[in-house]
């Protein structure tokens, strides 16, 4: 008992100093004085008792000391007033503690951002998920076509291979589905995923709001009841628990609303259209959708299971891939997934496993680049603490005078540095968490992944910035510690030392940092200027006809039947190209760039004769409006709508495939394009005639400069659901106009999106442009880092050289000329770092290389760019802190000599 | 501090404790000063005790309620802390004394088996 207490009452202690410092004083005073009066009552005199007295007591503070010892926790009695001690010493040099911790804490920042996204879109598991790591998804893989690994199942596939299956507790499977949802203030446009009943009780989820549904709600005929994502919930409903029971008109029915989905889940995919905002029963599809893909083979359907205790994957990816060779549904023959599985962890197929690879590459490159900026920040620090050892070398010497051991002095100076990196960690999870919001925020991020990443600093994030930081102090701060404190030990107390020769032209350390500083600089400059360049090159690229003058408007028409549709066509481009400020309009199914590729054959021959030939849908007037011109033979007509068989190829495909001439009235036909064996053998057979040549190179990747062969089939009514329009001027005026116009002419027709081409063309290139925009900026940042670096560098090594220099302006020296030394010695170190940055550069442009756009991978610009940048931030920086010599005062300072 | 260092009497680790604890027993509540006089008193050899050396005992006793300390006037009109026995402090000095006598009967023995 007397231990626990005594225990706790030291503990206490430690945090309670002045209570128990007054009561030490106050006794050991009376002791003092209790002895004195006995001297003086021995009849010595009250000077000569006083110091009889203390000779008797002994130590006054090394009692003390003992005494503190004892009532208190020694090492956290220690901590404690280092801690405080550290806080004081960074409090009297503002200036150079707020420059340091901001240093640092843009790095940390910067790199937990990177760190948490890529956590975020490749590993983590949505929240809530009951354990995550017996959780697979599961894919269709086609045995006979190695390329297509990660594909998806028919309904009539999953239903079978679920009860094949023993070697999952259960399989669920979604399918992800946008739909109109109506509203008093118009149609909108959403995504829902129609999930197995089981979805929800397979992940474990707990619902926010009411409940989730269950395999009950998932029979045919079950009312219509959905669960809104939390997401939606907020935005669209304020929270409000009233919305339980509320009925949502989706497309043409009604849906209950039963509950909300916990706050971090958002689907299973973060790359395929995100952000789902309703889940649905996946047996309301029939009724919710405009044809029941339920009966279709259709490999919509992505499949999830969880592992029975003790099965690995290895097991179940053998056992699955049998049960998947003895389905009996049949397959999709254009889609292939015949015959085997692909399983993966399911937090890590959140990202499309085909498009992880990509995502994985450009933010590991993220990574390392932050972890440079984090690294020039580093030695920004510890050249900072370099400096400023001089200054303190008087006041360390004094601690080590009185009595202070070497270690205790580290463990001083330590402390100082881990109350930096403490608030520096602070700050950069605050950056953190403001950048990921920002980058949240931002449409496409990736190309097609947009985040929806929930809570972002989770524990993992979090332990990561830790030890990020801990690795960062031990970096920036142990060598000047370590440094200080063996020299304040040898130093002690002499007042000034001997004019030593300058260190401004000795080789220290801290030159060797700004030498390597200048060389990460150099490579973070490259890194950014070749995707900067790439990216200029890539917005830079013509397509052959103009982009900024046509707009798309993508609206979604609901359930409706073939006719009104067409009629609605007929109606709608009437009306627009009525409008002022349009020069022609269109009706399309695909945005430019976007077409489905598919063999070529031509009757007769027994093999094909094109392997491939990108094919979309346009109405007539397409090729007009959007400003390709015919090479031979008529546009599209009204007649072609009906046959259906007639098609529209580029002058690519036209020289591939007749070489020898007039390519008008000739016949192809295409056996894939088809989604249902039935419709194969009736659609995909059937001849298509050439009844035009259009001239235009590219068609499915702007960027690519190979052949690109393509052909258009005439668009159908139920498809077309892209506007096209070209304007006679600037076509932002116009988003309006059609907006009203659609809407005027059927109120139900949603807007889904809106954006002219270049605009279109421009969100394809989001992922180089992130990475363009993300590695400027951090290049940018370490830039800044170099300019205070070698400032504080300069600026400290005039203050140190500041005896030596007084003699030599003394002795005649001018300040100019000292001045020039130092900007010479600024340009040599700054040679020196781009020669190293150089080596490295020229490395990291070979590992991009396969990242980067055709000649930006030769492009010398990056290089010089980046040198001239640094060359001029550091001789910039070294000729102001140079400038300080004026200062220097030679009689004042001579005086103290 | 005078006389070498083979004179002084290393003090093992609890005696202080005790011989606190008892002249606390015999002589009532006492402050730091006479429990230093007593010390030196009581000792066969000068115990080369720095007066101060006592603080943590009184420290480490009171923190484990043994001992309380209150202020008070000596009999010259002088403050002092004037640190008395507590219950659990009388206690503690029985379990202590008897485990002293166990510990220096055991040595005794061992001594007098090898002389």
């Amino acid at each position: 008992m007397s231990a626990v207490r005594r225990w706790l009452l030291r503990f206490w202690t430690t945090f309670r100093t002045t209570a128990a410092e007054r009561e030490l004083s106050r006794e050991v005073a009376a002791h003092l004085a209790l002895l004195e009066d006995d001297y003086q009552r021995e009849g010595l005199t009250p000077d000569e008792a006083r110091l009889a007295a203390r000779r008797a007591f002994g130590g006054v503070e090394q009692a003390k000391e003992l005494q503190r010892e004892t009532r208190a926790l020694a090492w956290m009695d220690h901590l404690r007033r280092d801690v405080s001690y550290a806080c004081r010493s960074l409090a009297r040099t503002p200036g150079f503690t707020l420059v340091a911790i901001a240093t640092l804490a843009v790095g940390i920042g910067a790199t937990t951002t990177v760190a948490g996204l890529m956590d975020a879109l490749l590993w983590r598991a949505p929240e809530g998920v009951r354990d995550p790591a017996s959780l697979v998804t599961v894919f269709a893989d086609d045995v006979e076509t190695p390329e297509t690994e990660y594909g998806a199942f028919s309904y009539g596939q999953y239903v079978e291979l679920r009860e094949r299956q023993q070697v999952l507790t259960d399989l669920a499977a979604y399918w992800r589905f946008q739909v109109t949802l109506r509203s008093e203030t118009g149609a909108r446009h959403i995504l829902l995923d129609f999930g197995s009943g089981n979805s929800f009780s397979l992940l474990g989820l707990q619902p926010a709001l009411g409940r989730l549904y269950s395999e009950a709600d998932d029979r045919p005929g079950a009312p219509i009841v959905g669960v809104l994502s939390h997401r939606a919930w907020q935005t669209s409903f304020g929270g409000s628990p009233d919305v339980l029971g509320q009925m949502l008109p989706v497309n043409d029915v009604l849906v209950e609303i039963i509950g909300v989905a916990p706050a971090g889940y958002a689907g299973l995919p973060l790359d395929w259209y995100p952000h789902p905002e309703l889940y649905l029963p996946l047996q309301t599809y029939g009724r919710v959708g405009n044809s029941n893909k339920l009966e279709r083979t259709d490999a919509d359907f992505v499949a999830w299971g969880r592992l029975k205790p003790g099965v690995s994957q290895g097991e179940a990816h053998a056992q699955l891939s049998l049960a998947a060779s003895q389905l009996e549904a049949p397959f999709d023959d254009v889609y292939f997934n015949r015959g085997a599985v692909a399983l993966r962890p399911y937090s890590q197929s959140r990202v499309w496993p085909v498009r992880r690879a990509p995502v994985m590459r450009l933010m590991s490159l993220l990574l390392g680049v932050s972890v440079l900026v984090l690294l020039i920040g580093c030695f920004n620090v510890a050249s900072f603490l370099l400096g400023r050892d001089a200054a303190r070398r008087h006041e360390l010497a004094v601690r080590v005078a009185l009595g202070a051991s070497r270690g205790r002095v580290l463990s001083q100076l330590l402390t100082e540095s881990a109350v930096m990196a403490v608030l520096a960690t602070l700050g950069g999870l605050w950056i953190a968490v403001f950048l990921a919001r920002v980058l949240a925020g931002v449409p496409h991020l990736f190309g097609r992944v947009t985040l929806d990443v929930g809570p972002f600093l989770d524990r993992r994030v979090l332990l990561f910035s830790v030890l990020l930081a801990i690795a960062a102090t031990a970096l920036f701060a142990l060598v000047p510690a370590w440094t200080s404190a063996r020299r304040a030990v040898r130093a002690h107390l002499q007042t000034a030392g001997p004019v030593r020769p300058w260190v401004g032209r000795r080789l220290t350390l801290r030159h060797a940092l700004l030498v390597l500083q200048v060389g990460i600089a150099l490579s973070l400059a490259v890194t950014a200027g070749l995707y900067v360049g790439s990216l200029g090159r890539m917005l830079k690229v013509d397509v052959g006809y103009p982009v900024a003058s046509t707009l798309l408007t993508r609206f979604d028409r609901g359930t409706m039947p073939d006719h009104p549709s067409r009629e609605l066509n007929r109606q709608l481009l009437e009306r627009v190209r009525a409008q002022p400020g349009v020069a022609h309009a269109a009706v399309a199914a695909l945005e430019p760039f976007r077409v489905n590729r598919f063999e070529v054959w031509i009757r007769g021959q027994t093999s094909p004769s094109l392997a491939e030939s990108g094919f979309s849908w346009a109405g007539p007037g397409y090729f007009e409006t959007v400003g390709i011109p015919f090479v031979a033979g008529r546009d599209f007509t009204g007649g072609d709508e009906a046959a259906g068989a007639a098609v529209i190829i580029n002058t690519v495909l036209a020289e591939q495939l007749w070489p020898d001439g007039d390519a008008v009235g000739r016949a192809l036909y295409l056996p894939g394009i088809s989604d249902t064996p039935t419709a194969r053998a009736t659609q995909g057979l059937r001849d298509r005639v050439v009844v035009g040549v259009v001239r235009v190179d590219k068609c499915w990747d702007p960027l690519d400069d190979r052949p690109q062969p393509c052909m258009w089939g005439v668009v159908l009514p139920r498809t077309g659901s892209l506007l096209v329009v070209r304007s006679t001027d600037s076509p932002s005026g116009l988003t309006g106009v059609i907006r009203r116009t659609i809407a005027a002419l059927d109120p139900d027709v949603a807007i889904v999106s809106s954006q002219t081409l270049e605009e279109y063309l421009a969100s394809r290139v989001a992922g180089p442009q992130m990475a363009a925009y993300v590695t400027m900026g951090l290049a940018l940042t370490g830039l800044f880092l170099i300019v205070v670096g070698c400032f504080a560098l300069f600026a400290s090594l005039v203050k140190e050289g500041m005896r030596e220099l007084a003699v030599r302006l003394a002795l005649g020296a001018t300040t100019r000329r000292v001045i020039r030394h130092l900007v010479i010695q600024a340009a040599a170190l700054t040679l020196a770092g781009l020669t190293v940055g150089l080596t490295t550069s020229l490395w990291i442009r070979r590992v991009l290389a396969d990242q980067l756009f055709a000649d930006s991978r030769t492009d010398p610009t990056p290089f010089w760019a980046g040198a001239a940048l640094i060359t001029a931030a550091t001789l910039g920086a070294s000729y102001l802190a140079a400038r300080r010599v004026k200062r220097v005062d030679p009689a004042s300072l001579l005086r103290c000599e | 501090m005078p006389g070498p260092k083979s004179d002084r009497v290393e003090l093992l680790q609890g005696t202080l404790d005790l011989i606190v604890l008892r002249a606390l027993a015999t002589m009532g509540p006492q402050h730091a000063y006479s429990l230093a006089a007593r010390l030196a008193q009581v000792a066969d050899h000068p115990l080369h005790l720095n007066q101060g050396t006592l603080y943590p005992a009184l420290v480490r006793l009171e923190q484990k309620g043994w001992i309380a300390g209150t202020w008070r006037k000596t009999e010259r009109n002088r403050e002092a802390k004037y640190y008395a026995l507590t219950k659990a402090g009388t206690r503690a000095l029985a379990r202590q004394t008897a485990r002293w006598k166990r510990l220096a009967g055991l040595v005794d023995r061992l001594l007098l088996d090898e002389g």
